[in-house]
């Protein structure tokens, strides 16, 4: 008899335990209904490093339901959402492409800023019309609206999406 | 012979093992407990001391602008620059009246000698009341070669709001007075001054037509102290900064895009450090915050001087905290609504990127239309 009362204690401590880390912060909870998507993007059947993707839906009604990703040195990518790789909402998707630099005179920012830094501080000022963006991969990519290229999100998710861009 | 308690018991004896074992794993439980609450209660006390340094900014702030009339602004100045920060104008108004004097002794005649980065003894060694105690990585500043002691370093940064200035202008600006750009968005914004302190822009908070309840004026971010001009890297979210050159993008694709695992930037992410370095100097690393990315969010950007998108962060659990322009301290949660951050940041006006117009609706969410001070949001409460 005492062991069970003991145990019944023990029970009612292990109830409140629970009860009390249950009080504890619950994470933002992510939006329902995101799958895991992530894959390779390639131009000319070369990998892109450092290039941002835009997944626009197709299907208008969804909000905020851009998607994007930002490929690593072996042009791998993972989407996300609202928070870093959350992944993407199923569905079709319109896919623009971008690899901009801004170049000034020839040079990027830093190469100006280091040939022009009389100073030695770091502060140099430059003619705002000068300053020109390139996009080092074709133009027809990276209009999000335009682009040619179409993608769907199965409702499982999908590790090994390929984004190809040719000439 | 009774003498003993246990015997008192009668025929029940003492304890039996499992009696025993059952109350150590009670105790073991309990202090399984205690031991992360008490954690927690040290993270929450140094978090209270953090709100307390902040509310202290909002009513330096608030005193200041009894005195001057107007909200200390990032001040330039004339032919030789003195960009500091709103904390040089703030110093007498959080108890550091000695260190303004020594500031604005100058040269006898009034003008301004100390440029925030030399060694004077106005932009060395800690003041408390600008370190949140949570953040251990700002306790330690940055030494500068020859000099007397570290650099001043700073947690609390003000809010530029949801835009940003158009670049370029640090040298357009000392020249030219028209060429100054002015970010209306936020009431911290930098434009050309008469020499010295209170002589830039210089807002009254009337010009707060969002109201001061619905207007963020400081909130904090993780510092990483290192020297002006520093290439050091620093690759975690809350500190560092990732070069994106984001001004092609939009903040979700470009910058978003940038954290990894465990606190971390992405590996291929090139990221400095420097964030909070000198109290006194106006890089956007030092004591600029943007309501752009959400709370704890990366920050990104091409040059740590003024097109660096700075985000709000701290080491307390799930946000940060924030002085509104009313004086009130809130926790912003890392969950606040930021709206669509596909939209590209606008550079108005000096800038190409014009996406939203500066003086409409933020794009960004209700963190936006806390930072824009005449956006017209009807949504900025939190």
């Amino acid at each position: 008899m005492t062991l069970a009362k003991n145990c019944a204690v023990l029970a009612l401590v292990c109830a409140l335990t629970v009860a009390l880390v249950g009080c504890g912060s619950s994470g933002g909870g992510s939006r329902s209904g995101l799958v895991k998507a992530s894959g390779i993007l390639t131009y000319n059947g070369q990998p892109v490093d450092g290039a941002t993707l835009d997944f626009r839906p197709m299907d208008e009604s969804v909000q905020n339901g851009v998607a994007a990703g930002f490929t690593d040195e072996k042009g791998m990518f993972s989407l996300m959402t609202d928070r870093p790789g959350d992944g993407a909402l199923p569905g079709k998707y319109r896919v623009s492409v971008k690899k901009q630099v801004e170049m000034i005179d020839g040079m990027t920012r830093d190469e100006y800023v280091k040939a022009n830094d009389k100073e030695g501080n770091g502060e140099v000022s430059f003619d705002k019309n000068k300053l020109k963006t390139e996009d080092l991969l074709p133009a027809k990519y990276n209009d999000p609206l335009n682009s040619p290229l179409e993608v769907e999100i199965p409702s499982g998710g999908i590790k090994n999406l390929e984004i190809k861009l040719e000439d | 012979m009774k003498t003993f308690a246990l015997k008192g018991r009668g025929d029940r004896g003492g304890f039996t093992l499992v009696e025993l074992l059952v109350v150590i794993a009670i105790i073991g439980i309990l202090i399984g407990l205690l031991l992360p609450a008490v954690q927690a209660a040290r993270e929450a006390a140094r978090r209270m001391q953090c709100t307390n340094n902040l509310k202290q900014m909002g009513l330096a702030i608030q005193n200041y602008h009894d005195t001057n009339s107007c909200l200390p602004g990032y001040g330039m100045g004339g032919t030789i620059p003195y960009d500091y920060t709103p904390y040089i104008g703030m110093l007498p108004f959080f108890e550091q009246t000695a260190r303004y004097d020594s500031i604005a002794a100058g040269d006898g005649n009034g003008v301004w000698q100390q440029e925030p980065f030399d060694n004077h003894e106005g932009f060395l060694r800690p003041i408390p009341t600008i370190l949140c105690p949570s953040d251990a990585g700002s306790k330690t500043g940055y030494t500068e070669s020859g000099y007397a002691a570290p650099f001043t370093t700073c947690n609390y940064r003000f809010s530029y709001g949801d835009a940003v200035n158009g670049r370029g202008w640090y040298n357009d600006c000392k020249s030219n007075n028209a060429n100054c750009p002015h970010n209306s968005r936020c009431v911290f914004a930098m434009v050309h001054s008469g020499r010295g302190v209170g002589h830039g822009w210089c807002p009254p908070l009337s010009a707060i037509t969002d109201g001061t309840s619905n207007t963020v004026l400081m909130s904090e971010r993780c510092a990483s102290p290192r020297g002006r001009y520093t290439s050091d890297s620093d690759t975690r979210v809350k500190s560092g900064w990732v070069k994106t050159g984001i001004w092609g993008g939009n903040p979700k694709s470009t910058c978003m895009t940038q954290v990894g695992n465990n606190g971390q930037y992405i590996a291929s992410a090139t990221a400095y450090a420097g964030s909070g370095s000198l109290y006194g100097y106006w890089f956007f690393n030092n004591t600029t915050f943007f309501t752009i990315m959400p709370p704890n969010g990366p920050s990104c950007g091409d040059d740590f001087t003024d097109t660096l998108i700075a985000s709000a962060t701290s080491n307390h659990s799930g946000g940060v905290n924030a002085v509104l322009a009313d004086g009130s301290v809130r926790f912003v949660s890392d969950t606040i609504d930021c709206g669509d951050l596909t939209v590209p940041v606008s550079l108005n006006p000096a800038g190409k990127t014009n996406a939203h117009p500066v003086g409409g609706p933020s794009p960004y969410g209700v963190w936006g239309a806390l930072g824009s001070c005449n956006g017209g949001e009807t949504t900025a409460s939190m």
